[in-house]
């Protein structure tokens, strides 16, 4: 098929720091917010972008170890050494690594694989090697595999083997966009919902050819959302699109937050976790309920730390807050202290995550050669009256003046999490504006802000943009953008739930189908 | 460096527990040679480090015709008729990328490849958030001539870092390439860096035999299995599948390998740990690699693009603190302390160099050209001129000894001259608009 996207393509131009995606210039330009309309998808046919033959990461590995043997593995984090994304080519060293990861493997589970010439034993065989290699085995491997002359062997050669390692999805060369089949579709969706290899079900839905529409995809998906494994991975997106990677050895300067200990990021984890848990046990896992909910969970060590004495239970409880003051995951401890410095806050930090990650603005970065200086501490002005030094020089103020103020909105909250009423015994201004969104103005503080956000149409398709990313685990292309739209209007729904969001984004063309690009000249000639 | 060891009481040590006993290690016969004379081969080491320096410590001012060298740089101060301390050498090939702005990104990616950077399938170059996308333009100097002397010693090239993990794909986390799209990824874990050079060296233990068939199984299996899975994707996917097919055939021609002439193992790791103790020992295991001949090119990369290393008692991470103000003293001091660190490590990698007596009574350091590359010049501008560059070892090649003024050459044109000094008679590096041939300051 010939591509027909070229008029999406106005959706990811430059915009500079009102931009949305895309590379951003250094001056702001006041370009709207485009989506693509319906008729413009309904033209376009079926989308769905190239893909990089991956590798499983590390992590996606040891989830599928815990998965097949129902034991917490860090195994192939410990032998695989591979960086989280784990797309990286191989040497001969990763290769040497795979070999002794499946002799690990075969080491501890080939027993369950220990058995002689019988029809039992190559039905047993059989079913491992299609849990291992997410497909089934032809009669030519499953002999090869029997011929083996132990079960550890025959574990050790499922789990060394590329077929385990490498994600393929064979779709041919003809040039288009082609289907995936109930295999590939399989191991797309576990990975996606589950962040883990699939399960028997979805592998006999794949066998008896349910996959191969999208109803049967989604009724797949909405039994994996149910599962223990499909509720953690959903707790896992909100670590990701939170960016909590450095949550767990987050420390703060002992000088200015003397009472800060290594148990905090724990409740702080702790605490997020429960709250998508709740709206999730409470049927509807709402947009607006996430960015601007005036309630959180607490127990009684983590109500102690922020200095008030509600829940007296080890286990996290709903507790109302303040309701001039909170505003969901964005005023959780673990946004708030991980987005700031050891001993203040960062509104820029804060700021550049709504501008990027809420509402999917670009931001330039800070032109060539100019000196990029940091306000030295200054006890005697607030952090705000600090960066408003620097947002004078126009130079900065460009775009600076597009990040800093809805970061200000969290500046009642210190770099710790905790609510605090005054910094260096001056008031805190936490009013802002915000600028080149489809809700701009003025607010005073988190929960005038989180309020905006919840009713922001641009806020709601960037929620979209970063659920595809996660669930692909990369980033989109052009040919993703009416997927990413199509989220987005499942979300507009009576329930306004999130979860019609996954499901309509993994049950999307970019999800069952691949394009094949025609054969390029790409720079093979190139000097080596 | 010859310490001969008991291995397995060395794996012990090392904890080397969810490693076990390594792959290689029972392909070996027992019983090794240690290496014989020959003509002494030329070595390449490239050490990467971020966030630039503080120039007016660093670089050094002459008066009155003396040299006098920056503070921070004295660390290196007994190696200085090994050194050749680079002055106006410019990232010409990033100043004019037309693809990367994140200055980082640039850096990072062009420090050892002076070639712009390409974008990824999304059609970005990076980062869109946390998930980043794109891809360095091209091989590292170290990955180029690894490719040259492919099959020359029992590894092409052997890449170390500390802490220099991140995510694929990403310009601003890695420093060495072995192409477009394929990041090498460093080796950190120092059990495991032991485990996988040293190991397969004089294995004592009696029969292996079963073992040996076992483990060939394995690799005839996984070579069949890739073979098919190779015919069951489409073009793209096999081009990348090839890679891997390569690094199989890599692992068989070590295997080929293994017998002839290797030397004694390691010294024994002392335990030492964090930033600083597993560079040292990552450190010395590259120069006992680079000392038996089981590779000729290594790399080291200290922490990533824009590290955000923290150092005890300051007050923030390292980029973070390369942002403060010219003026501001404390944070100045901090970023010395830094300069300093990593000044001293180049320090001991010299050392561990010098002290090496090849065959013919000369020091390893005198076959092996060494570049120290940052990723910036000065970390609140970016500024990707006057970067400071060390180059230092072959001083019968290379002008050491003092200052070596660049006068605004090109970055590339300093890797023409190391590889000219290797024995190379190339005429450019990265990409030819960016390159005008050797920098001849640089070569006696």
């Amino acid at each position: 098929m010939p591509r027909t996207t070229t008029s999406l393509m106005l959706l990811v131009g430059a915009l500079g720091c009102t931009g949305t995606i895309g590379e951003g210039g250094h001056s702001p330009t006041d370009s709207p917010d485009v989506a693509p309309t319906p008729a413009q998808c309904a033209a376009q046919g079926p989308a769905a972008s190239t893909a990089i033959l991956s590798r499983l990461s590390a992590r996606a590995v040891d989830r599928s170890l815990e998965a097949l043997f129902g034991e917490p593995s860090t195994r192939a984090e410990e032998l695989l050494h591979d960086a989280p994304g784990g797309a990286d080519l191989v040497g001969s060293i990763d290769v040497e690594r795979q070999l002794d990861f499946g002799a690990q493997v075969g080491i501890a589970e080939g027993p369950r694989l220990q058995c002689g010439e019988t029809t039992e034993c190559r039905t047993r065989v059989a079913t491992w090697g299609r849990r291992v290699w997410r497909r089934p085995l032809s009669d030519a491997e499953l002999d090869a595999l029997m011929a083996l002359p132990s079960g550890r062997e025959r574990m050790t050669r499922l789990f060394g083997s590329p077929h385990f390692h490498y994600v393929p999805e064979p779709v041919g060369d003809t040039p288009g966009v082609a289907e995936l089949d109930g295999w590939a579709r399989a191991t797309r969706l576990a990975f996606a919902l589950t962040g883990a290899t699939p399960d028997d079900a979805l592998l006999d839905a794949a066998a008896a050819g349910a996959l191969e529409t999208a109803e049967g995809v989604r009724t797949e998906g909405e039994r994996l959302l149910g599962t223990e494994g499909g509720q953690r991975w959903l707790r896992a997106f909100f670590h990701w699109w939170l960016d909590l990677d450095h949550l767990a050895d987050l420390d703060k300067d002992p000088e200015v937050f003397g009472d800060w200990s290594d148990a905090v990021p724990g409740l702080y984890r702790r605490e997020l976790d429960a709250f998508v848990d709740a709206l999730v046990a409470g049927g509807r896992l709402g947009f607006d309920d996430l960015v601007s909910a005036t309630w959180t969970m607490e127990n009684d060590a983590l109500a102690r730390y922020r200095g008030h004495s509600a829940p007296s239970s080890e286990a996290f409880v709903r507790v109302e807050r303040d309701p001039a003051h909170h505003a969901g995951v964005l005023t959780s401890g673990a946004f708030l202290a991980t987005h700031a410095r050891r001993y203040e806050t960062s509104p820029l930090h804060r700021g550049l995550f709504i501008r990027e990650r809420i509402f999917c603005g670009s931001v330039g970065d800070p032109p060539e050669d100019v000196e990029v200086v940091a306000p030295d501490p200054d006890p005697s002005l607030t952090t705000r009256e600090r960066l408003a030094q620097h947002r004078a020089d126009p130079a900065c103020a460009t775009c600076h003046d597009y990040l800093d103020p809805p970061g200000f909105a969290f500046e009642r909250f210190d770099a710790d999490g905790r609510l605090r009423d005054t910094e260096n015994g001056l008031p805190i201004d936490a009013s802002g504006e915000l600028r080149g969104t489809d809700v701009d103005g003025f607010f005073d503080g988190a929960a005038e802000l989180g309020a905006r956000i919840a009713e922001s149409a641009q806020a709601q398709r960037c929620f979209s943009r970063q659920w595809f990313r996660f669930l692909r685990q990369s980033l989109e292309t052009e040919d993703d953008e009416c997927a990413i739209e199509g989220g987005y209007d499942a979300m507009q729904g009576a329930d306004r739930d999130a979860r019609d969001l996954v499901l309509a984004l993994v049950t999307s063309d970019a999800f069952l189908m691949r394009r094949v690009a025609a054969p390029s000249d790409d720079a093979e000639g190139e000097e080596r | 460096m010859s310490r001969t060891i008991s291995r397995r009481r060395m794996l012990r040590g090392l904890g080397a527990g969810a490693l076990g006993l390594p792959f290689l290690s029972a392909m070996l016969p027992a019983g090794r040679s240690v290496a014989q004379a020959r003509e002494v081969p030329k070595r390449l080491v490239i050490v990467y480090r971020s966030n630039g320096v503080v120039p007016d410590r660093w670089f050094p001012t002459t008066s009155g015709g003396e040299l006098r060298w920056g503070a921070n740089m004295m660390p290196l101060q007994r190696h200085r008729a090994d050194l050749a301390i680079l002055e106006r050498l410019d990232m010409v090939s990033a100043m004019e990328d037309p693809v990367g702005r994140n200055p980082h990104d640039l850096g990072t990616s062009h420090a050892a490849v002076a070639r712009p950077l390409v974008m990824g399938p999304s059609g970005r170059y990076a980062s869109a958030g946390h998930l980043k996308d794109g891809s360095a333009g091209g091989p590292s100097i170290d990955q180029l001539v690894a490719r040259r002397l492919r099959g020359t010693t029992l590894f092409d090239s052997l890449v170390f870092g500390s802490r220099a993990g991140g995510l694929p794909h990403t310009p601003i986390n890695h420093a060495f390439w072995r192409d477009r799209f394929e990041p090498v990824t460093p080796m950190q874990d120092p059990a495991e860096a032991f485990a996988r050079i040293f190991a397969p060296l004089g294995d004592e233990s009696a029969s292996r035999a079963a073992e040996q068939a076992r483990q060939q199984r394995l690799l005839d299996g996984v070579s069949d299995d890739l073979a098919r899975l190779r015919g069951r994707l489409g073009a793209e996917d096999r081009r990348r599948l090839d890679a891997h097919a390569s690094a199989v055939g890599e692992l068989e021609d070590r295997l080929a390998h293994l017998g002839a002439d290797l030397c004694q193992t390691p010294e024994t790791y002392a335990g030492g740990t964090g930033y600083q103790g597993v560079g040292r020992y990552l450190t010395d295991l590259m120069v006992h690699a680079l000392a038996c001949d089981l590779t000729r090119v290594a790399a080291f990369q200290w922490s990533t693009g824009e590290s955000r290393i923290r150092f005890s008692g300051h007050a923030d991470h390292h980029h973070g603190l390369s942002h403060g103000g010219d003026s501001n003293a404390r944070v100045q001091e901090d970023l010395s302390e830094a300069d300093r660190f990593y000044a001293g490590e180049l320090a001991h990698l010299l050392d561990e160099l010098a002290a090496v007596e090849e065959a013919d009574g000369s020091r390893l350091l005198d076959h092996t050209a060494v570049v120290f590359i940052n990723e910036v010049g000065k970390g609140n501008n970016h500024s990707k001129r006057r970067l400071p560059f060390l180059v230092a070892g072959m001083p019968s090649v290379f002008r050491t000894g003092g200052v070596v003024d660049a006068r605004g050459a090109a970055h590339a044109d300093l890797y023409v001259s190391v590889l000219r000094a290797l024995g190379y008679d190339d005429r450019t590096f990265g990409i030819p608009e960016h390159c005008s041939g050797p920098l001849g300051a640089l070569l006696r």
